[in-house]
């Protein structure tokens, strides 16, 4: 008991020193502008392909299969991508159903804690209300 | 110098805690969400929350709708009582104006946020029929 506990120490730095020295790419404007695809193994053009188009003048628009299901703007907030947008709940009603009933556009604010940033891709845990997700994003050339 | 190595550890492991959480994370869904979330994780993500908040306003919608119907009634049959009881307010028959659908509309919408028993729905639901 005692000696996988030990051994689970150096373990554990090891791993979180790989991720950490993974973990170089700064996280400013210009990096975070340009065209990226969520998870879909990294392939920009798949047919059901997320895709967050971040602009440099900071607006950005998210996509499904070349069709934009939410705009609004970024910012940075220490370490931390806030994504204020506006969207019709509506427009998400292949994934639920109910959401049919609501065609209004509305406001939300979702906050992305990037991590193992690299130059053209990097995980992200973001948090909307009491959801929480992770998904991971690579550049689009 | 104990004090910084044991800080250094502990940011180092800061980002593989949050890939740890997120991942135990990933598999909580607090709402209805069914599988097709899964098959896009930003869409995913934001759709759930989007479900909890309409059903949130729903909820809300039902309660304002039930609060001012107890307004109302109370005003119509008088609630308060001595000298604050008002005269009943001339846009208070709106409530009692009401179409059968109308009224049906807003029963379902009363049952639908929990507001009212299956019991209670069910006999006011007969007496708006009933009073076609």
């Amino acid at each position: 008991m005692l000696r996988s506990y030990l051994l689970s120490i150096p373990l554990t730095i090891a791993m979180t020193g790989l991720l950490s020295s993974t973990a170089v790419a700064a996280l400013d404007k210009g990096y975070i502008t340009g065209k990226w695809v969520i998870n879909s193994q990294g392939q920009c053009d798949a047919k059901n392909a997320e895709h967050l188009i971040v602009h440099g003048d900071g607006s950005f628009e998210y996509s499904r299969r070349g069709k934009a299901d939410a705009v609004g703007f970024w910012r940075i907030e220490n370490d931390v991508v806030v994504l204020d947008m506006m969207t019709s709940p509506a427009s998400f009603q292949d994934i639920h159903a109910e959401l049919q009933e609501f065609a209004e556009y509305q406001i939300y604010s979702m906050r992305a804690m990037p991590v193992d940033r690299q130059p053209d891709q990097f995980s992200a845990v973001a948090s909307i209300g009491d959801q929480m997700q992770q998904f991971s994003l690579k550049r689009c050339q | 110098m104990k004090t910084t190595q044991h800080r250094s550890i502990v940011l180092r492991a800061l980002p593989a805690g949050i890939l740890a959480a997120s991942a135990m994370m990933s598999a909580y869904t607090p709402t209805a969400a069914g599988n097709d979330s899964a098959a896009y994780a930003f869409g995913g993500l934001l759709a759930g929350h989007l479900l909890t908040d309409m059903r949130f306003r729903q909820q809300q919608q039902a309660q304002e709708q039930k609060q001012q119907t107890e307004a109302l009634t109370s005003m119509a049959y008088g609630g308060g009582g001595g000298a604050t009881r008002s005269p009943v307010a001339p846009h208070a028959p709106a409530a009692y104006s009401m179409t059968p659908e109308q009224k049906l509309n807003q029963l379902d919408k009363l049952a639908a946020g929990g507001y009212i028993t299956p019991a209670e729905y069910k006999a006011r639901r007969q007496a708006i029929l009933d009073s076609m």
